[in-house]
Parts: structure tokens; C-alpha cells; sequence
């Protein structure tokens, strides 16, 4: 890469807010303490929430690993997430966010991209990567008293649209997607584009060719990544040309 | 018969225990919606200090408060559905009230607030009709002050027959009147507001009589009034008090401009 065009990138990434969520996830119980050690860490079990593949949704476990994956690469705020396995059954967990003890409303949505128009523009990119169809006010976490931001439930996701490649060109987030509905302004999508588009191949090869140990057939392991690769290479146009899903927007993209 | 719907909006501080309390209300009228919430003020400002001790944190309340204010006035209340996710706070659609008669969404809320969240039955009935009372008796006495025919602290120079409010007058036992005035004549006006067509109300008109007819029985030269505002369309309601009214030989002066005019005219000489 050039050297002048890497500084520049690095001086747009310095000058975005980075977003390196630091959230306080529920502690379950705690079950003593290990002495044999230096630090003598507590032995906690936190609280957290599982879900398996179910029938007529048979990848959610894949589609939510590789989800929290690729949110988590480009510091989008999500719990980090896992696989459990109990009884024979696997399951895709993610951790419960929040220490304040009561739980959150859902995300008013004007309320959400007027105050934090970067993270919105964040997550509607990103959803439009991942073909999320399922982004309303029950999946997103916004605690207004202490701005903390949480997204998470990324089931109705890539191979959720059967069959994936024919959705590939499509923006393929529904029509309700809570952010798309509100959003007015398409600049602060710039920096996460360049995010997006930073991901290397290697990466998402990686990601998606994990969940085959998870049961998601070779083939369709393939076809799902080829399709990332192409969200990745053409999210600009498909943003760009798809600007009439957007019905409050004022300020999109000329070019 | 017009019918309110309603929802109680119900927090759980502990989701072990289960053990939900009501916090507030949503009513609907028609399309026409409010709301009120434990811990607002008449302006709709959240009393801080009302919230400590009560919630595990205040400023999660406070949101939970905004959401559900958003999603009555974007029309969502019906779409809302209770998540398979515990959640310290609940919104649950409860049912319907009817023969709410004219009342506005507001007053329904506040109804079914008093009754169901602040456990006062006692307020829950009367708050709207003693509230009704008082404005009505304002209106009256503005008319009187307009006409220089109220009591002032400049009376026994400037006015000698002024029309005093809230006046305790002797029958058979001492009652609280609500206008009075010594002319010649003893004028004991009451007020009564039968719009609502409430059973206070009713109760109020009924006990207005008795008092007026007592007063006039035991003193002489006793002019018993009730200035009385009724509801546009005659009523089996209305009908009912004036009859009673007119039993007791209690002249009714129904609350129009006209009879207005003619009230202070009379009281002026």
C-alpha cells in the first residue's frame, strides 16, 4: 500500500470516534477464589443468554458466531459471544449486558440516531453487510443516563436468505429495519466502510469456515463467504444505490 | 357508551420473587391516548426523590417511562408484545373501562392511576369531581368579582352587602356554605357541576338540597339557591337532582349567560 495513502487512512481511523466498548456483563454468582496464583482471581459465573439451531432456522448457531465475529473486528458494541454445547445440543451464547440490575427498555429509534448518529450508521452498514432482516428495538440496548450501546440477536442473518447468492445484490435488511427507517445523514458510514473493507480475506475464510465444525455443510460454508467477500467489495454501491430505503434521509451519498 | 382501554405498566424489582408492583398507567379513548407514572408531577417532570428506595436505579425507570410514552404517541401500545426475555419491567394490557361518559383520556389516566397505583379509592373517585367542584365555585366567584359583588378587605367602607365564600352558616347544625350574602335577606348559594353525571356529584346536589332546605327551616328569611351546570343533552340524571331540588324549595338557577346576567343584577341591589 502506499505510504501516503496508508497515512491517510490512519489519520481517518484516529480522527473517528473508536468504539471499543467497555461493558459490564451480569455476574451470575460467584464461587470462591483461586489462591494458586499471583492474582488469586475469583472464580465467577456469569449470566448470559443460549440459543440452538431451531426448525426452518437451521444455521442460527453459524450465522450468530460468524456475526459476533465480524461486530466485534470493526469494535461494533456486542457481547462477546460462544458456543456451549449441553446435552448433545449446541448453542450460540452471548453474554448479558448491563450492571444496573433493572432492565433496559428497547431502543427508542429517532432517540438513538439523533444522539449517537456514528453508532447507528455503524450498525446499519454492518447489518447491510450481513443481510440482517431482523433489526428492530428489541435487539439493540441504548441506556441514555450512561450512553452505553449494546447490538446483539444477529439469528435472521446471511443464510437466513435462501438461497443466500440470490440475495447478494439485494440491501436484504427487510423494510423495518429500526435504523434504516430514521437514519438522515449517510456521512458518518464513511469510516465504517473503510473498517469493513479493512477485514482481509483470510479473516473471513477463517470466521466462516469454522462453523463447518459446527455442522454448517462445506459447500454452504463456501457459498456464505463468497457472498461476504462481495457485500465487502460492493457495500458503497449497494448503500449508494438502494438510498430509497432510507425515508428521513437528508444528507446521502452524491457519488 | 364510550369505553376507555388501558394497560398498567408493573415493575419487578426482583425477578426471583416475582412480586410486580403497578407504576403507572396507559389509557386509550378512541385513538386519543395518556398516560401518567409513578413519580411525575402535574408537568410531567420525574420527582427524583419520589424514586429513591423504590427502584433499583431511578434512571432505568425514568427510560422505561420514555419508551412507553414513545410508543403511545407512535401508536405501537397494541404492538407490543411481552418479550420471552425477564424483564424488570412490564407493560400488560389489562382491559377496558366503560361508561366513561365525557371524560377525556387525562382524566381516565388520573382515575385509574389514584386507583391503581397510588391505592387510594377514596381519591380515585373524587379527585375529578372535587376538582370539577372547585373550578366551577371559581367561575362563580369570578363572576361575582367581576360585578364588584365579592367580599374584599376593603368591605364595610366600600360594599355594603358583599358576597362572602365558603361561609359558615347555623342550621339545625353549622354547614360550610358556598356563597353567602346578607341583604334584607339571607342569599345561600351552592354550587353544583353535573357534567360528569358521577355519583359524587350526584351525592353533592342531593346533600346541597338537604342543607339549603335545613338552613331555610331553622332561620328566617333564608333564600336558598343552587346555581347548577348541567350537561348539554337533558338527562334522567339532571332530571333526578332537580326534583329533588324542588322538593326541598330550592330555586335552581341553571348556568347560562342569561341567568348570569340576572343573578348579579339581583344580588347587586
Amino acid at each position: 500500500m502506499p505510504h501516503r495513502l496508508s497515512r491517510i487512512l490512519a489519520c481517518l481511523f484516529l480522527t473517528a470516534e473508536l468504539f471499543v466498548s467497555v461493558t459490564r456483563y451480569k455476574v451470575w454468582r460467584t464461587e470462591g477464589q483461586r489462591t494458586d496464583g499471583v492474582t488469586e482471581p475469583l472464580i465467577v459465573a456469569v449470566n448470559g443468554f443460549a440459543k440452538p439451531n431451531r426448525d426452518g432456522m437451521p444455521h442460527v448457531v453459524a450465522c450468530e458466531l460468524i456475526c459476533n465475529h465480524l461486530a466485534r473486528a470493526i469494535l461494533l458494541p456486542t457481547p462477546p459471544g460462544f458456543i456451549l454445547e449441553k446435552d448433545g445440543i449446541l448453542y450460540f451464547a452471548s453474554l448479558d449486558v448491563g450492571a444496573t440490575g433493572d432492565t433496559l427498555p428497547p431502543v427508542i429509534p429517532p432517540t438513538f440516531v439523533k444522539e449517537q448518529p456514528i453508532l447507528a450508521a455503524g450498525i446499519l452498514l454492518f447489518d447491510i453487510w450481513v443481510m440482517n432482516r431482523d433489526r428492530h428495538d428489541h435487539n439493540m440496548y441504548y441506556n441514555t443516563a450512561t450512553k452505553q450501546v449494546e447490538v446483539f440477536d444477529h439469528s435472521h442473518t446471511l443464510l437466513i436468505n435462501e438461497p443466500i447468492e440470490k440475495y447478494a445484490d439485494d440491501l436484504s435488511i427487510g423494510n423495518r429495519h429500526c435504523i434504516a427507517l430514521e437514519i438522515n445523514d449517510l456521512s458518518p458510514m464513511e469510516q465504517w466502510l473503510l473498517r469493513i473493507n479493512s477485514i482481509p480475506d483470510y479473516f473471513l475464510e477463517s470466521i466462516v469456515k469454522s462453523t463447518v465444525d459446527i455442522g454448517l455443510p462445506d459447500q454452504l460454508a463456501q457459498t456464505c463467504l463468497d457472498v461476504l467477500i462481495k457485500r465487502r467489495d460492493n457495500l458503497h454501491g449497494l448503500v449508494f444505490n438502494n438510498q430509497a430505503a432510507f425515508p428521513q434521509l437528508i444528507n446521502g451519498w452524491l457519488c | 357508551m364510550s369505553q376507555a382501554r388501558y394497560w398498567i405498566g408493573k415493575y419487578i424489582p426482583d425477578l426471583f420473587r416475582n412480586e410486580p408492583r403497578n407504576v403507572g398507567v396507559i389509557v386509550d379513548v378512541g385513538g386519543a391516548s395518556a398516560a401518567r407514572f409513578y413519580g411525575e408531577t402535574e408537568t410531567g417532570q420525574i420527582d427524583g426523590r419520589s424514586l429513591r428506595g423504590k427502584f433499583n436505579n431511578p434512571d432505568v425507570y425514568r427510560q422505561w417511562i420514555d419508551y412507553w410514552r414513545y410508543a403511545m404517541k407512535s401508536g405501537k401500545i397494541d404492538e407490543m408484545e411481552t418479550s420471552n426475555r425477564p424483564s424488570n419491567f412490564v407493560l400488560l394490557k389489562s382491559g377496558e373501562v366503560t361508561d366513561i361518559g365525557g371524560d377525556k383520556p387525562e382524566d381516565v389516566a388520573n382515575y385509574l392511576f389514584n386507583l391503581l397505583v397510588e391505592n387510594d379509592f377514596s381519591a380515585a373517585i373524587n379527585a375529578p369531581t372535587i376538582a370539577d367542584a372547585i373550578a366551577f365555585a371559581d367561575e362563580v366567584e369570578s363572576l361575582f368579582r367581576k360585578a364588584n359583588l365579592m367580599e374584599t378587605a376593603l368591605d364595610n367602607a366600600e360594599r355594603r352587602h358583599p358576597i362572602r365564600r365558603n361561609v359558615r352558616i347555623e342550621g339545625t347544625i353549622p354547614y360550610t356554605v358556598d356563597f353567602a350574602q346578607e341583604n334584607g335577606a339571607l342569599s345561600v348559594m351552592q354550587t353544583v357541576d353535573l357534567r360528569r353525571e358521577r355519583k359524587p356529584a350526584f351525592e353533592h346536589a342531593i346533600a346541597s338540597a338537604h342543607i339549603l332546605q335545613d338552613i331555610r327551616e331553622t332561620r328566617t328569611n333564608v333564600k336558598p339557591l343552587v346555581l347548577m351546570r348541567a350537561p348539554d343533552e337533558p338527562s334522567r340524571f339532571t332530571e333526578d337532582i332537580e326534583k329533588v331540588l324542588r322538593k326541598a324549595d330550592v330555586e335552581i338557577v341553571s348556568w347560562n349567560e342569561d341567568s348570569q346576567h340576572k343573578l348579579v343584577t339581583r344580588l347587586a341591589i
